[in-house]
C-alpha cells in the first residue's frame, strides 16, 4: 500500500509539473506568435527610376472632379486626382501610363504622383520617372516626406520608405494603409483598412481605434488624430482616443496649427484650441480638406479653394473633367453635337462643347448631369429614331428634354444593350431579347442564353438580328431563333459574346477571353451559323461590353486591360494602338465628329480619327 | 480592374433566399446571409404532428445557438406546405416567451412603424413575402392558405447564446387512392444541408395507419404513430411520410361542441394545442367525412413515374390555355411546360386538343387530332412564340370555349397574371370546366374561386396526380362550390332539426374514388341521434348512410373549429373576391382570425421586441450591392477588403441603397467581408458586417444518360453537379432546355427528356449548370437513337 501511495503521488507531482510546463510553454508560445505578428516585415527591395516616354499623339481626357492631393512647390501649386496632375501652368500629367491619381506629395521639392490603378511616378526634368521596385505595382494611397528628405509610402501593400537617390525601398509594415502620420523622433502613425498601427524603428504594433477601417491619421503636438467611419477622433498618443464632438460627420480632415479642419456632408467645420466646433462657409460644398504649407485648402464644387487672412479665394479653377461624382464612363453616345457618358456606377453625364484647351486636343467640353434616376449603372446608350436610349441596371430609358423617363416594361430587370432595327428598337435584358411588338424571346425559345450582352442587327437582306449571351452567339430571324452557337461547339474562339458589329456582310463577334472572330458573309445563306474565322492576333483578349465599333471606316476594338486596337485597313488583323488613355480597360467606344471618343473606368478621352498606321 | 469577375460575383444570400423558400425553420443570420452553422446553428428541434380527419396539426420548436461573441441577427423561414396556415408564432427572450399576437393588418402595420421609430423593431409575421411593405393591399391576394413562406426577423440573438422559436401550424392532408402523404421540407433544395445537434419527431395518427417513405427521414413505427429521434442530424431528408385511413367506413361524423368555454381539468392537451385556441361557443361544430371505394389503377411508363391515362373515358375535348407573357418565366415557364407535355402524351389518339398560347392576345385556337405529329408540332410552335407582355385570361378562356364548344374542358398553365376577376373567368369559360395549374407563386382568389380544380405550385406528387387524372377523367357530376346550408348540402339529415349552417367542402373535392372527402360545418341544436345520407354514383348502391348525434357536449375533436373558421374565411375571401370588398366580410374574417388565431390577408402576427436598423437583405446583382435598409436611413457606405469604400446610392421609392463596383485583378476565390456603415437621418451610426462569394470556378457536370433510345421516348436524364449549382438544364438537339430537379432517392439530378423524331444515330444532348455566382459549366453527351 505504502508503494502505491508513494506512486500516486509521484503521479500527480509529476502531472502537476507537466501542467506547469505546459502552461509555460503555452505563454511563450503565444507570446512568440504575438511578436512574430507584430514585428515589421523590414525587408529591402530594389529600386530604380524608369524614365517614361513622352506621349506621340496629344490626346484631350476626361476624368474625375475630386482632388486627391495638393502640393505647394516652388513653381507653385500642384494639384492630383480624378482629373490627373495639374499645376498652374496647366496639365502636367500627360506621359503618365493612366489618368487618375490617388496621392501627391514633394520628395525633395520634386511632384512625386501615385496613380489610383496602381504605381508611383517621379517628375524630373519635366518629365516622369516610374519608380520601379521589387515588390511590384503598389497601390499608394498616401505619400509624406520625412524631415530627413525620406519618402514615406502609405499603400495597400504596407508601409514603404525609401532614401533620396537610394536603390532600395524598404518595407516598414505589411498591413494595408490609407493615410499616414510622422511623429518628431521617426515614428508613423499608419491608418488604414486593418486598424491603426504605430510604426518604429523596431516594431509595429496595433493600436487601438475607434473603428478598425481608419481613413486618416494626423498628429497635433502631442495628440493624435484618427479619423474613421465613426467619425473623428483624438487623444494621447499613448490612448485612449475620444471622439470629437460635432465631427460625427467628417469624411476629410487638415490640422493647421492649432486648429483642426474637417469636410463631411458638403460642411467644413472649425476646431479651435477649445475643441468647439465653428463653420466655415467657403460659399460651395466641400468634399475635402488638405493643409500645406501652413495654408489650408478645400476641395470644392467650385474648384480648389485657398483660406487666406480675408477668408476664402480660389486657389485654382477645377481642372477639365467629369462633374463631381461617379467617373467610370460603361457606356457612350452621340447626339446634336453633344457626348452622353453613361456611367458604370452612375447615370448620365452630357459633354457640350464650351471652355478652351488646347487647340491640337479640340475643343473642350463642359459636363452636367443629366436629371433623373431612371438609368443608373448604364451599360449601353443608343441613339437611334430621334432619341436616346439607355439600357440600365434600372431597366431601359429614354432622354427626353434633358430628362429621363423610363420604358416599358419597367419591370423587365437590368438592360445590357440595345439595337435599332428596322422594326424598331431591340432591348437585350437579362431575361432576354424584348423585340418590338413588344415580344420576348429568352433560352426557352432556343436562345444560348438569357442574358443579351450584345445586340446587331444582320447585313441587309439577312432578315436577322444577332444576339451575344455569355453561353453563345444567337440569330433571330422572323421573331424565332433561327440558329445559335453553343458552348464547346467549337465555333467562337470563347463563348461569352460581348460585342457584335456588322461591316458589309461580315458579322465580327467579339468575345471576353477569346479575342474576335468574323463570319465572312460569301458563305451561302444565313441560315444556319457558318464557320468563323478567329483573329489569332486577339487570341485571349477579353473584348468589354459594346467594345467593337466602326468609326471613320475602320473597325476599333476595346478590351479589359488591354487597350484600345483597330483592325487593319486591308481587314485582316487588328493591331494594338499605342495611346495614350486614361485607363487601358476601355469600356465604351464612339465616333464623333471631332474624333474618337474613348470611355474607361477612370473616365474618357478623344482621340484623333486620323491616327497613323501601326507597324506590324 | 477585374472585369471579369464581375459576372462570377454574386452574393449568396438573396440566391439562398429563394432557395430557402422550400425549407422549413431555418433561421439565417444576416450578417453572412446564408445559412451558416459557424454563426448560427440549429441545436435542438422538436417537431409533434398530430393527424386526423385529413388534418394534420403541427407544433415546431427549434433551439438556435450563437456561436460568435457578438450579437447576432437572424431571419427566420419557414416554407409552409400548400394548405397550411400558422396558428402560433412565438420568440423567446431568455427565459421570456414572446407570443405572436394576432391583430388587424393595418393595426399592426401602425404599431411597427411607431415602434421602429422608437429604436424598437417588432417582429411582424404575415403571410406572403417578407418585405411586404404595404401589407394591406398586397396581402389581399392571399388565402390563409396557399404554401406560402413566413418569415421575420428575430434579433438580438445574444453573444454565444440560444434563442428559442416556436410555429405552430395545420393543414389538411389530402387522402387520394387510399393513401395520404405528408412532408415537411427540411432538406434545402441546393447546397449542403444544415444539422440539427438534436431532432425529435413525433408522429400521432388517431385514424390512420403509418406508412414510411424511403425518400423521407427514416422514422419508426410505434403504438401511436411513428417517431425519430437523433443527434448530428443532416437535414438530408425531408420529414415525409405516408397514412392509411383505418377502417372502412363509406361515412364518419365527428363533432365539437364546447358551450362552457373551458376545458375540463386534467384533459390532455396535444403539443400543438393551448387552451386559448377554443374560445366558448354555443354552437357545435362538425364533420362528415365521406371515402368511397375502389381506386385509380396504377399503370407505369417506362423510366418514368408518370400518371396513367384514365382506361375508360370518351374521347375527349381540351383546349390548353399556356401562359406566354413576360411574367410567366424561368422556373414557372419551364414547370408549365412539363405539365404540358405531360396531358398531351396522356391523350389519346382520339381525343381533340387546342393549343392556345396567350399573352394579352390568344394566339389561333383550332381543335386537333391528338396524334404524335400533331402534339409535336404545337409543341414547336409554341415554343417558337416568343413572351410578349401582359395576360389577359378571360380572352383565352373565350378562344377556348369556344374551339372546344358545349362539351369540352378547358386547362390553363399560367403563372397567375391577368387572371382578372372570376366573374370575368367565370363567364369566359362558359361553364366549361376549368382546370388550372399554377406554377409559381401564389395562386389569386380569383382563380381559386373560379377554376373547378386547381393545382398549387406546391401541391404534393399524389396531389398533382389526381389533378392531371381529372382533366382528363370522365366527366363528374359538378357539386356545388360555396358555403351550404342544410337543406342545399351534398347529404341530408333527417331524424332531427339540428340547424346546420355554414357547411363547407374540405379535404378532396368532388369525391373521387378512395380519397377522403368532407363537409365542416356549425350546428346550432345538439341532437342525439340523427341520420346522414349522402348520395353519389361511386357508393354501393348510389348512397350511404350513417346513424351519428350531434351532441350537446363533444371535446375530442378539438380541431374542428379552427378548420371550420378557415373555410369559412375562405369562403368570405372568395366572395370579396367576386362581389368587392363588405365591411362585414372583412370584420368577420379579422373576427375570426383573431378568436381562431390563424393569420389572413387582414391579419398578422405582431411580436415585440427586437432591435432597429439593420440591413433586411443584401441581393444579388453583378456586381451590384443591395441592401434593404430602414427607411429613416439617410447614407449607406460599403467597406470592402480590398480597400474600396462605395457610397451607396438610394433606389427611388425604395429602401434598397445600392451600389456598383470591380473587383481587383488577382483577388481570389473565397468568402469575403463587407462591411456596410449606416447613418439615419438622427446621426445614430449602424454597422454590419456581410459577407460575399468570390466565386470564379465554372460548375462541374456528371451526365448520365440511358444506352439508347427510340424517337418518341420519354427518357429520364441524370446529372451529378456541383453543389452550389441553382440551374441544371439538359438539351437534346434543338429542343428546349429540361430542368433537371434534386431526387434524394437518386442522389443526383433527374429530368425527362422527349427524344423527337429523326434518323437514328447519335445526338448530342448538352447539360448546362449554372452556379450561385452565375458561372456557367456545359459538358456534352451522346445518346444513341435506334430506329
Amino acid at each position: 500500500m505504502p508503494l502505491a501511495q508513494s506512486r500516486k503521488r509521484l503521479l500527480l507531482a509529476g502531472l502537476a509539473l507537466a501542467l506547469v510546463g505546459g502552461a509555460v510553454a503555452a505563454w511563450k508560445l503565444r507570446r512568440d506568435v504575438r511578436q512574430a505578428y507584430d514585428a515589421p516585415t523590414r525587408r529591402v527591395q530594389p529600386l530604380a527610376f524608369a524614365p517614361l516616354p513622352a506621349p506621340a499623339v496629344k490626346v484631350r481626357m476626361w476624368g474625375g472632379a475630386e482632388v486627391a492631393g495638393v502640393a505647394l512647390g516652388p513653381e507653385g501649386l500642384v494639384l492630383a486626382g480624378g482629373f490627373g496632375v495639374a499645376e498652374a501652368r496647366g496639365d502636367l500629367g500627360e506621359g503618365l501610363p493612366t489618368l487618375q491619381a490617388s496621392a501627391l506629395a514633394l520628395w525633395r521639392d520634386r511632384p512625386v504622383v501615385a496613380l489610383a490603378a496602381g504605381g508611383l511616378f517621379l517628375r524630373r526634368d519635366r518629365a516622369w520617372e516610374e519608380l520601379r521596385t521589387g515588390w511590384g505595382t503598389l497601390h499608394v494611397r498616401d505619400l509624406v516626406e520625412s524631415p530627413g528628405g525620406e519618402l514615406l509610402i502609405g499603400a495597400q501593400e504596407g508601409l514603404f520608405r525609401a532614401a533620396w537617390g537610394a536603390s532600395v525601398l524598404e518595407r516598414l509594415d505589411a498591413a494595408p494603409v490609407r493615410s499616414l502620420a510622422l511623429v518628431p523622433g521617426g515614428v508613423v502613425w499608419a491608418g488604414g483598412e486593418q486598424g491603426l498601427r504605430r510604426v518604429d524603428a523596431g516594431s509595429a504594433r496595433t493600436m487601438a481605434a475607434p473603428d478598425p477601417w481608419v481613413d486618416g491619421v494626423a498628429v497635433q503636438g502631442r495628440d493624435l488624430l484618427v479619423l474613421t467611419p465613426q467619425g473623428l477622433a483624438r487623444g494621447p498618443f499613448d490612448g485612449p482616443l475620444a471622439p470629437v464632438a460635432g465631427a460625427e460627420e467628417a469624411s476629410s480632415f487638415a490640422v493647421l496649427g492649432d486648429e483642426v479642419y474637417t469636410a463631411g456632408q458638403g460642411r467644413l467645420l472649425r476646431f479651435g484650441a477649445g475643441g468647439r466646433p465653428a463653420e466655415e462657409l467657403p460659399g460651395s460644398p466641400v468634399r475635402r480638406v488638405f493643409a500645406r504649407a501652413g495654408v489650408l485648402f478645400a476641395d470644392t464644387d467650385a474648384g480648389l479653394l485657398r483660406r487666406g487672412a480675408t477668408g476664402w479665394s480660389p486657389a485654382r479653377s477645377r481642372p477639365a473633367s467629369l462633374p463631381p461624382g461617379p467617373s467610370a464612363v460603361n457606356a457612350l453616345a452621340w447626339r446634336d453635337g453633344r457626348v452622353i457618358a453613361g456611367l458604370f456606377n452612375g447615370g448620365l453625364v452630357v459633354g457640350a462643347p464650351g471652355g478652351t484647351s488646347p487647340a491640337a486636343a479640340g475643343p473642350d467640353l463642359a459636363w452636367v448631369p443629366v436629371r433623373g434616376s431612371e438609368a443608373w449603372g448604364v451599360n449601353a446608350i443608343l441613339s437611334a429614331g430621334g432619341a436616346v436610349h439607355v439600357a440600365s441596371l434600372r431597366g431601359v430609358a429614354r432622354l427626353e428634354g434633358g430628362a429621363l423617363k423610363a420604358v416599358e416594361p419597367k419591370d423587365a430587370g437590368a438592360a445590357f444593350s440595345l439595337a435599332s432595327t428596322r422594326e424598331g428598337l431591340v432591348h437585350g435584358y437579362g431575361q432576354g431579347v424584348l423585340l418590338p411588338g413588344p415580344r420576348m424571346l429568352s433560352a426557352f425559345h432556343g436562345l444560348p442564353g438569357n442574358q443579351a450582352l450584345a445586340l446587331a442587327e444582320g447585313p441587309e437582306g439577312s432578315n436577322l438580328l444577332f444576339v451575344g449571351t455569355p453561353t453563345g452567339l444567337g440569330a433571330i430571324a422572323g421573331g424565332r431563333v433561327a440558329w445559335r452557337t453553343e458552348p464547346g461547339d467549337g465555333r467562337l474562339p470563347h463563348p461569352w459574346v460581348t460585342a457584335l458589329a456588322v461591316r458589309g456582310d461580315d458579322l465580327y463577334v467579339g468575345t471576353y477571353g477569346g479575342g474576335v472572330a468574323r463570319r465572312a458573309g460569301r458563305q451561302p445563306g444565313w441560315r444556319e451559323p457558318g464557320a468563323f474565322a478567329a483573329f489569332p492576333e486577339t487570341a485571349g483578349l477579353k473584348v468589354n461590353p459594346g467594345c467593337l465599333v466602326e468609326a471613320g471606316g475602320r473597325l476599333y476594338l476595346g478590351t479589359d486591360g488591354r487597350g484600345l486596337w483597330r483592325l487593319s485597313a486591308d481587314g485582316s488583323r487588328f493591331v494594338p494602338l499605342r495611346l495614350p488613355l486614361p485607363s487601358q480597360h476601355v469600356t465604351a467606344i464612339q465616333a464623333g465628329p471631332e474624333g474618337l471618343y474613348v470611355g474607361t473606368p477612370e473616365g474618357l478621352a478623344r482621340l484623333p480619327l486620323s491616327l497613323p498606321e501601326e507597324p506590324s | 480592374m477585374r472585369r471579369a469577375l464581375l459576372v462570377p460575383l454574386t452574393f449568396l444570400l438573396a440566391s439562398g433566399g429563394s432557395l430557402l423558400r422550400a425549407q422549413a425553420g431555418l433561421l439565417v443570420p444576416t450578417s453572412s446571409g446564408r445559412p451558416d452553422a459557424s454563426v448560427l446553428s440549429l441545436r435542438e428541434m422538436t417537431v409533434d404532428i398530430g393527424i386526423a380527419r385529413g388534418y394534420a396539426r403541427v407544433n415546431v420548436r427549434q433551439v438556435f445557438e450563437n456561436h460568435t461573441s457578438s450579437v447576432q441577427e437572424g431571419t427566420y423561414r419557414f416554407a409552409l406546405p400548400p394548405s397550411a396556415a400558422v396558428g402560433d408564432f412565438a420568440v423567446w427572450d431568455g427565459l421570456v416567451r414572446i407570443p405572436g399576437v394576432i391583430l388587424e393588418k393595418q393595426r399592426a402595420r401602425a404599431i411597427y412603424k411607431e415602434l421602429t421609430t422608437q429604436r424598437i423593431d417588432p417582429g411582424l409575421l404575415q403571410q406572403g413575402e417578407e418585405e411586404d411593405a404595404d401589407a394591406g393591399r398586397a396581402g389581399k391576394s392571399a388565402r390563409p392558405s396557399g404554401g406560402a413562406l413566413f418569415s421575420v426577423t428575430v434579433a438580438p440573438i445574444p453573444a454565444l447564446a440560444t434563442k428559442r422559436l416556436e410555429l405552430q401550424f395545420q393543414q389538411e392532408v389530402p387522402v387520394i387512392d387510399g393513401k395520404g402523404e405528408f412532408r415537411l421540407v427540411l432538406r434545402p433544395p441546393d447546397g449542403e444541408a444544415p444539422v440539427a445537434a438534436s431532432l425529435t419527431v413525433r408522429v400521432r395518427l388517431e385514424d390512420a395507419a403509418f406508412e414510411a417513405m424511403p425518400s423521407g427521414l427514416p422514422l419508426k413505427a410505434t403504438a401511436e404513430g411513428a417517431e425519430f429521434s437523433g443527434s448530428a442530424v443532416k437535414l438530408g431528408k425531408d420529414l415525409a411520410f405516408r397514412i392509411r385511413p383505418k377502417g372502412s367506413d363509406l361515412l364518419r361524423l365527428s363533432a365539437f361542441r364546447n358551450p362552457d368555454g373551458v376545458l375540463p381539468d386534467g384533459l390532455a392537451l396535444a403539443p400543438w394545442e393551448r387552451p386559448s385556441e377554443l374560445p366558448p361557443e354555443k354552437d357545435g361544430f362538425f364533420l362528415l367525412e365521406a371515402r368511397p371505394g375502389g381506386a385509380f389503377p396504377e399503370m407505369k411508363l417506362k423510366g418514368a413515374k408518370l400518371p396513367a391515362p384514365v382506361p375508360i373515358r370518351a374521347p375527349q375535348r381540351l383546349a390548353i390555355c399556356f401562359d406566354t407573357s413576360l411574367g410567366h418565366r424561368w422556373a414557372g415557364l419551364e414547370t408549365a411546360y412539363q405539365h404540358l407535355v405531360r396531358v398531351l402524351h396522356d391523350l389519346r389518339p382520339a381525343d381533340q386538343f387546342a393549343l392556345i398560347p396567350y399573352d394579352r392576345t390568344p394566339g389561333s385556337a383550332a381543335l386537333k387530332k391528338a396524334g404524335p405529329a400533331e402534339v409535336e408540332a404545337e409543341l414547336n410552335a409554341l415554343r417558337a412564340r416568343t413572351l410578349g407582355p401582359g395576360a389577359n385570361l378571360p380572352m383565352a378562356l373565350a378562344a377556348a370555349r369556344k374551339a372546344v364548344g358545349d362539351k369540352g374542358r378547358i386547362l390553363v398553365l399560367t403563372g397567375g397574371q391577368g387572371a382578372g376577376g372570376s366573374k370575368a373567368l367565370l363567364a369566359a369559360a362558359g361553364g366549361a370546366p376549368l382546370f388550372v395549374a399554377v406554377t409559381t407563386g401564389e395562386a389569386g382568389e380569383a382563380l381559386r374561386s373560379a377554376s373547378d380544380q386547381l393545382l398549387a405550385p406546391t401541391a404534393t406528387e399524389i396531389e398533382t396526380d389526381l389533378f392531371f387524372r381529372r382533366v382528363l377523367a370522365p366527366e363528374e357530376k359538378k357539386e356545388a362550390r360555396g358555403p351550404a346550408s342544410d337543406e342545399d348540402a351534398p347529404f341530408k339529415v333527417g331524424g332531427g332539426e339540428p340547424k346546420l349552417r355554414h357547411i363547407y367542402p374540405v379535404m378532396v373535392q368532388p369525391m373521387a374514388p378512395g380519397s377522403l372527402s368532407g363537409w365542416v360545418g356549425r350546428y346550432a341544436a345538439p341532437q342525439p341521434r340523427l341520420t346522414f345520407t349522402l348520395a353519389s354514383n361511386m357508393l354501393p348502391g348510389g348512397k350511404a348512410s350513417l346513424e351519428a348525434a350531434l351532441p350537446e357536449k363533444a371535446l375530442e375533436a378539438r380541431d374542428l373549429p379552427r378548420r371550420w373558421a378557415r373555410a369559412r374565411v375562405d369562403d368570405l375571401l372568395a366572395r370579396i373576391e367576386l362581389e368587392g370588398e363588405k365591411k362585414e366580410w372583412i370584420d368577420e374574417i379579422i373576427a375570426l382570425s383573431k378568436r381562431y388565431k390563424f393569420v389572413t390577408p387582414y391579419t398578422a402576427f405582431l411580436a415585440a421586441p427586437r432591435s432597429l436598423l439593420r440591413p433586411r437583405r443584401i441581393q444579388p446583382g453583378d456586381p451590384v450591392l443591395r441592401v434593404e435598409c430602414d427607411e429613416a436611413t439617410r447614407a449607406a457606405t460599403a467597406l470592402f477588403p480590398f480597400g474600396l469604400k462605395l457610397e451607396l446610392v438610394r433606389r427611388p421609392g425604395t429602401n434598397v441603397w445600392e451600389g456598383r463596383f470591380l473587383v481587383p485583378e488577382g483577388f481570389k476565390d473565397g468568402r469575403y467581408a463587407v462591411r456596410i456603415l449606416l447613418r439615419d437621418a438622427s446621426g445614430a451610426r449602424a454597422s454590419e458586417t456581410k459577407y460575399f462569394i468570390l466565386d470564379g470556378t465554372a460548375p462541374r457536370i456528371r451526365p448520365e444518360l440511358p444506352a439508347s433510345a427510340r424517337p418518341g421516348d420519354l427518357i429520364q436524364v441524370r446529372a451529378h453537379a456541383d453543389e452550389d449549382v441553382v440551374f441544371l438544364h439538359a438539351r437534346l438537339g434543338d429542343g428546349p432546355p429540361i430542368p433537371l430537379r434534386w431526387d434524394a432517392a437518386a442522389g443526383c439530378s433527374v429530368g425527362l427528356l422527349r427524344v423527337p423524331s429523326g434518323p437514328p444515330g447519335s445526338r448530342e444532348v448538352l447539360f448546362e449548370a449554372v452556379d450561385g455566382a452565375k458561372n456557367r459549366g456545359f459538358v456534352r453527351a451522346s445518346l444513341e437513337v435506334r430506329p
